[in-house]
């Protein structure tokens, strides 16, 4: 019960409940229910119940229906754990579910239940509940867990998530089941393919792997791949070109294309190799499937690659083997065939085949018989047939089989017999060799065997077979005959010992050296020319025989065989044709000598030599008898040693000679033969001549009208030498030898006296001159050449002179000794005349003269003793070859005479001719000897050049030039003479001739009365070295009493820069005189300005080679210009030579020259021209100089129209107007006209119009230069203008008044920078 | 009131009330058809601005206030009646 409080508090509260519910409605009318909520002054809203309700009825049924359509059972549980509400699928489930600990609904608390979970499933539960409460708690933010469900009959999977509602702590949280036994499977599921697939990929050796077609990148690759390729699959993956990469090289393009291919085609099967890292070899079988998108495109290949490298080795195993076995069966050269029981052929190989000459396929299934049995074969066929059924299992047998051509063979059979598993017969097997050249072998050695014996029965030569022991085996008739032994006497004996003991000599053949021990030894047979045989008797036969050597089967060396043949006739004959050849050879070499010998002791000794060297003999001799001294002396001898040689001299001469061979053959006329001089008692000096080695020997003698004149002896060092054939040439020829003596004894006299020189015995000129000339057409026979020395001795003269005439003629004898002694053949010696000797050698070499010069100094080296005197006398050599120096022997002589003057002359010991020398010496000397006579004759004269002032013009003196009156030519200057008297030193008295004559004819025109001028004459540096030259000048002058003002001596820079202190002396003794003294040729020679001052000159005259182009080469007006100055400095005139024109002497004369010389005046002439000048005051014209007002206008143009024009244009003007038409010309106009202005056009022939005015510039400084040109050689013109070559250019066309004003300008400046009076 | 004028309006509802939802569909389907691209609503929910609402003189909800082009006009309700509405905004109920 409510106290009355309590009830009013309620009613009011109702009330206003009501009032509310009321106001609400009311509300909701007047705005048409449209209104949710409203506010109030505070601003609070107040929701009207009815959209509460709608919008709670809204917003549960949205939220409902999310939760509901959520496969997961939702639940929403409070803080406290309490499950407030849940989806539908919770409700759901939980019906379902009845009794699981899931299932429960609003109301529970959740976590009580989890909590009183017992059993297995209580840690679960637990684990839950604390996810809960921590997510409740805040402590987590999220709870998950999975866990299984097994209801029976399904296995299930959960998954739980609790999350928190917002609130801090929570509010409470979200639990949410979701089943997740599908994602569950479905993730076992993969797994388990997983699992499947990797067992697959384990555990398959072969590489499995998906390769995308597009970018051929590998998707996949099965681990064998890193097995196989050694390569990892992660370097796969990023590199697909790994692959190719990795494939031996030589696979690469093709397996690389067939892959390319295979991503076309979707598949492709391929082998290859690849290279492994470490190097190893691998065989790869890939295979490629096709993999097709959804719109059936091909994306990807899916391949496996194995590696069948083991395969393939052992495929190549195989093969290898199947080859070798083929090889095997192909190669060897033996038949195989398989027959059936009918005898068809099953298999036959390759070399039955070749054999017979048929095909496999033609063979194959025919009837063996039938293909390869010769007929008749049918007995054969039948036993074949019988033996098979016989059955033996093997057996062998030959037969002959035929081939194809017809041939047959025979063939030796190896049969077996081929059986069923049953044990029946099946056919054959048969292998077979081919016998048939074997077989016919073996006949041909039965034949052979037979003939041999015929043979070695019938032949003529010995022919025995020895064992290896060295004992004969067998022995043929002929041997047995040949050595002197009865039938088979020599079989069984020891071959060496018996019958081939010893040498020909009978010296013991060892049996080591016997060659037919060696062919036994060695295997190599021999052949053998010049032994002996010795026969049972003792005796021995010359034979030549052959070895060869005797083999058993296994090539060992078992014995030889020799075959011999007697030789001792064939022998015996050649002996003797040997002997006769020699004999020929020197009959021959001594007819050939006795036609050309001159004298005996050179037959004698050239037909001993030839005996010796042509016949072969061992020793030669001739003796010659004494008939005064009544024994005979050996007159030559060849081969004999001196010991020898005194010992036949001792019998000779001796007492026992009338016993020798050689005084028996005289005596007797006949020849003295010993065949066999060891052992011959006639030979008195056998011994010796055995020892020698002589053998036989024979004397000759030699038969002169009758009488014995001597003997030939000759000693040959075989026994039995001298046979009739021998003897019979041997006389011939000592008859010959005989005829020899006689003619030249006759002759040699007659010779003699001809050709040689009495006193000297040396061959005289004429026969010398015979050799020289058989020397010369030998040499140019063969193309070689001669020297020829001709010799002086050096003054013989004076040795006759001071020692007399038979001193004189001792010496020539002795000199012609030594030359014989030095000089030997060939050397061929003569004199020629009183002291001249000449020799003359071949000479093919350069090295011949020489030699020939150095002997003959050589020989005259020692001092001559002559009467108990030494006198030395010394060799001059006149050197000629031949063919330089002359193609005859006369040509040759004559200048070997020229060189042998040149030598003498010359003061050298020998002088080689030279061609071009004579011309040149031959000229010299004749001038030489003209130029003597000359001056003895005084064909000499004087001419005088007239030298002038250059300022006033007159004649102030001259030059004395020598002129040569010449009998035979004109007169000759001095340029032709004076070197050779210097040389000749000639000029010295020439040179004072001059002096003397010039002194004479100034006196003479002094006493005349002329007015005259000093006369300069020329100086020789020779003349001024000699030390008389003082005397000589003083000694001119005072013989013709002249004041030495009138004389001037004229020197050259080199005369006096020789020796310039003695010259300085010279010079001031005779400046002491009083004569002039000028300096000549200044500027051409080297001078040392130093010395010049030293010097006391006068003059000095200018080079007229500077005069020559001064007016045109500016450096050479410089040079003048120079040495004027420097002249002038020195106080010295100067004198100018060789002034040709007017322009050059007014050029000088501006320079400051004082005097000239020139052509200009006058050249120079003789003495009566000259008196003439002087009497006529003969003065040089000086043109008077223009005057300073004068206007002088040089126009230069090669184009006479311009020079025309310019002329017309400006002469009104009142210029003196001068033309040149060219460079050159202009500078000539220049030399000799004033000019003030000179216009020049540019283009001119040669110099062009800078270049002139270049020129002009530097030699006349002052004068204005205009250039006029067309416009076309603009820069060359202001280049001229620029340098200064020109001042001003004027253009062609021009205006005239411009022209005319321009020249007017010219002038005046000229006058400004000229002061007026200039010259 | 031209056609460019730009409207301003301000929709007070209540929350998830059923009217304030309908309230702001018609307002929205309302500007897109009549105002397309010259609008701008603001949303404001008196439970969550309660000072706003007592600010502007909110007495119910849903109401809106448009605040531009003037004149102000406030509309109460759920904004069914389409013309009604349209007049009291001074808009043409054919207008585009």
């Amino acid at each position: 019960m409510n106290t009355p409080a309590q009830t009013l508090l309620a009613d009011e509260l109702a009330d206003l409940i009501e009032s509310l519910h009321v106001s609400e409605r009311r509300l909701q009318e007047l705005t048409g229910g449209q209104i949710d909520s409203i506010i109030d002054h505070d601003g609070r809203s107040w929701m009207l119940r009815r959209a509460q309700d709608e919008a709670r009825i809204d917003e549960s049924a949205r939220q409902a229906a999310i939760l509901d359509a959520l496969p997961a059972n939702i639940a929403l549980i409070d803080a406290s754990g309490m499950i407030q509400s849940v989806n539908e699928a919770w409700r759901q489930f939980a019906q379902a579910n009845a009794g699981d600990y899931s299932s429960i609904g609003v109301g529970v608390n959740y976590l009580t239940t989890c909590d009183e979970v017992s059993g297995v499933e209580a840690p679960t539960a637990t684990h839950v509940a604390e996810g809960i409460r921590a997510v409740l708690s805040g402590a987590s933010c999220r709870f998950s867990l999975e866990y299984p469900c097994d209801s029976p009959g399904t296995g299930r999977w959960f998954q739980m998530l609790v999350t928190p509602v917002a609130g801090n702590p929570p509010s409470g949280a979200v639990i949410m089941h979701l089943n997740s036994t599908e994602h569950k499977l479905v993730e076992q599921a993969l797994s388990e393919s997983e699992l499947r697939f990797r067992q697959l990929a384990d555990n398959i050796p072969d590489v499995f792997y998906l390769r995308d077609t597009g970018n051929n990148q590998i998707l996949y690759a099965s681990p064998a791949f890193e097995e196989i390729w050694g390569l990892s699959r992660a370097k796969l993956y990023a590199d697909p070109k790994l692959i190719i990469s990795s494939i031996h090289i030589d696979d690469r393009e093709q397996t690389a294309e067939k892959l390319a291919q295979g991503n076309r085609t979707g598949d492709f099967s391929i082998e290859y190799r690849i290279v492994r890292p470490d190097g190893a070899l691998r065989w790869i079988s890939s295979v490629g499937f096709p993999v097709h998108n959804e719109s059936g495109a091909l994306v990807r290949i899916a391949g496996v690659a194995r590696d069948i490298t083991e395969r393939k080795r052992a495929e190549a195993e195989l093969s290898e083997s199947e080859r070798r076995f083929s090889d095997l069966l192909g190669n060897v050269q033996l038949l195989s065939v398989m027959l059936e029981l009918d005898g068809r052929i099953n298999f036959c190989n390759d070399y039955l085949l070749q054999l017979t000459g048929w095909r496999m396929d033609e063979v194959l299934g025919r009837s063996w018989f039938d293909l390869f049995v010769p007929q008749p074969h049918d007995a054969i066929k039948d036993s074949f047939k019988q033996l098979l059924l016989n059955a033996p299992d093997t057996w062998h047998h030959e037969n002959k089989i035929c081939t194809r051509t017809g041939e047959l063979r025979l063939i030796r059979w190896s049969n077996s017999v081929l059986r069923s598993a049953d044990g029946g017969v099946n056919g054959t097997a048969s292998i077979g060799e081919d016998i048939t050249e074997h077989h016919h072998a073996e006949q041909a050695l039965v034949e052979l065997r037979r003939h041999n014996d015929v043979i070695l029965a019938a032949v003529g030569d010995g022919i025995y077979s020895i064992d290896i022991e060295g004992n004969i085996i067998l022995a043929n008739p002929a041997a047995e005959h040949l050595l002197g032994y009865p039938a088979n006497g020599l079989a069984g004996k020891p071959e060496h010992s018996t019958i081939h003991h010893s040498r020909a000599d009978h010296t013991e053949y060892s049996i080591t050296a016997c060659p037919v021990q060696l062919t036994m030894i060695d295997g190599i047979a021999r052949r053998i020319e010049d032994e002996v045989l010795w026969r049972a008797d003792g005796s021995k036969f010359f034979v030549e025989y052959s070895t060869a050597p005797i083999r058993n089967n296994a090539n060992e060396l078992i014995g030889a065989v020799v075959a011999f043949r007697d030789i001792s006739e064939r022998k015996e004959s050649a002996a003797r044709i040997l002997y006769l050849n020699r004999v020929y050879a020197m009959l021959s070499g001594i007819n050939t000598l006795i036609v050309r010998v001159r004298d005996k002791a050179e037959l004698f000794f050239e037909a001993c030599r030839v005996s010796v060297e042509a016949g072969g003999f061992r020793m030669a001799m001739i003796g010659i008898v004494d008939a005064r001294a009544n024994n005979i002396k050996v007159a030559a001898a060849v081969g004999i040693d001196d010991r020898l040689m005194s010992e036949i001299a001792l019998i000779l001469s001796g007492d026992r000679r009338e016993n020798s061979m050689a005084i028996t053959a005289l005596q007797n006329k006949i020849p003295v033969i010993s065949n066999d001089s060891c052992n011959d008692p006639r030979v008195l000096l056998a011994p010796h001549y055995t020892e020698a080695g002589v053998r036989s020997l024979a004397v000759f003698p030699l038969i002169v009208a009758g009488v014995g004149v001597g003997f030939f002896a000759l000693y040959a060092s075989e026994i039995d030498f001298f046979k009739e054939e021998e003897i019979k040439l041997l006389m011939e020829l000592s008859g010959d030898v005989a005829f020899a003596i006689e003619h030249l004894d006759r002759s040699q006299q007659l010779h003699y006296l001809a050709y040689y020189d009495v006193l000297t015995g040396l061959p005289n000129a004429e026969l010398f001159k015979n050799r020289l000339g058989k020397y010369v057409s030998a040499a140019r026979q063969d193309d070689s050449g001669v020297c020829l020395c001709v010799i002086d001795l050096e003054h013989f003269a004076q040795i006759n002179d001071n020692y007399g005439r038979s001193v004189g003629d001792e010496v020539l004898r002795a000199v012609a000794e030594r030359f014989r002694q030095v000089l030997v053949e060939p050397v061929a010696l003569g004199r020629i005349s009183a002291d001249t000797y000449a020799a003359a050698i071949p000479s093919d070499h350069a090295s011949i003269p020489t030699s020939l010069r150095d002997s003959i100094h050589q020989a005259l080296e020692l001092p001559l003793s002559i009467a108990a005197r030494e006198i030395k006398v010394a060799a001059r050599i006149g050197i000629a070859l031949y063919p330089a120096d002359g193609d005859s022997a006369e040509a040759l002589y004559r200048n070997g005479e020229a060189a042998l003057k040149l030598a003498r002359n010359s003061g050298a010991r020998s002088t080689y001719f030279s061609h071009e020398l004579n011309a040149q010496i031959a000229q010299r000397y004749a001038l030489e000897l003209q130029l003597r006579t000359a001056v003895a004759e005084q064909q000499f004269v004087l001419h005088y050049q007239p030298r002038v002032d250059m300022i006033s013009g007159e004649l102030v003196g001259a030059e004395a030039l020598i002129r040569w009156q010449h009998p035979q030519r004109s007169l000759v200057g001095p340029s032709d003479f004076i070197a050779l008297t210097e040389e000749t030193g000639l000029i010295v008295p020439l040179g004072a001739w001059v002096l003397e004559q010039a002194c004479a004819q100034q006196a003479r025109w002094l006493a005349a009365g002329i007015g005259i001028v000093p006369i300069a004459v020329n100086l020789s540096s020779v003349q001024f070295e000699t030390g008389d030259l003082v005397q000589t000048v003083g000694k001119a002058l005072a013989a013709h009493g002249l004041a030495s003002k009138w004389l001037v001596l004229e020197l050259t820079e080199s005369a006096v820069m020789n020796d310039s202190d003695r010259a300085a002396v010279t010079l001031q003794t005779l400046r002491k005189l009083g004569v002039g003294l000028a300096l000549d040729d200044f500027g051409t020679g080297y001078s040392s300005l130093a010395h010049l001052k030293r010097f006391p000159f006068d003059s000095v005259k200018i080079d007229r080679s500077f005069v020559t182009d001064v007016t045109r080469n500016p450096n050479d007006a410089a040079i003048a210009g120079a040495i004027i100055a420097m002249a002038h400095g020195l106080k010295l005139k100067v004198v100018a030579e060789g002034i040709e024109t007017q322009g050059q002497f007014n050029f000088l004369r501006t320079l400051g020259c004082d005097e000239m010389q020139g052509f200009l005046f006058g050249a120079a002439v003789p003495s009566e021209e000259f008196e003439a000048q002087l009497r006529s005051r003969r003065r040089l014209n000086i043109p008077e100089p223009t005057s300073a007002d004068e206007r002088t206008l040089l126009i230069v143009d090669d184009e006479p129209g311009i020079r025309a024009a310019l002329t017309r244009m400006l002469r009104p003007d009142g210029y003196r107007i001068l033309h040149a038409s060219g460079g050159q010309a202009a500078l000539d106009m220049l030399a000799v006209n004033q000019v003030q202005v000179i216009i020049c056009d540019q283009r001119m022939p040669g110099m062009t119009g800078t270049e002139f005015l270049g020129t002009a510039a530097e030699l006349y400084p002052n004068i204005v230069r205009m250039i006029l040109s067309g416009f076309t050689d603009l820069n060359i013109v202001t280049d001229a203008v620029n340098r200064g070559a020109a001042f001003k250019f004027l253009t062609k066309p021009w205006d005239d008044n411009q022209l005319r004003e321009h020249v007017r300008d010219a002038f005046r400046r000229y006058r400004q920078t000229v002061p007026v009076s200039s010259h | 009131m031209s056609i460019t004028d730009r409207y301003y309006f301000q929709l007070y509802v209540a929350d998830t009330g059923p009217n304030s939802a309908q309230a702001i569909k018609n307002l929205h389907a309302l500007c897109t058809t009549h105002l397309a691209g010259r609008h701008e609503i603001e949303m404001i929910d008196v439970f969550k601005q309660p000072i706003r609402a007592l600010t502007e003189g909110i007495l119910m909800t849903p109401t809106l206030i448009k605040l531009a082009p003037a004149p102000i006009c406030r509309i109460v309700g759920t904004l069914s009646q389409v013309d009604i509405v349209l007049d009291a905004l001074g808009l043409e109920p054919t207008q585009p």
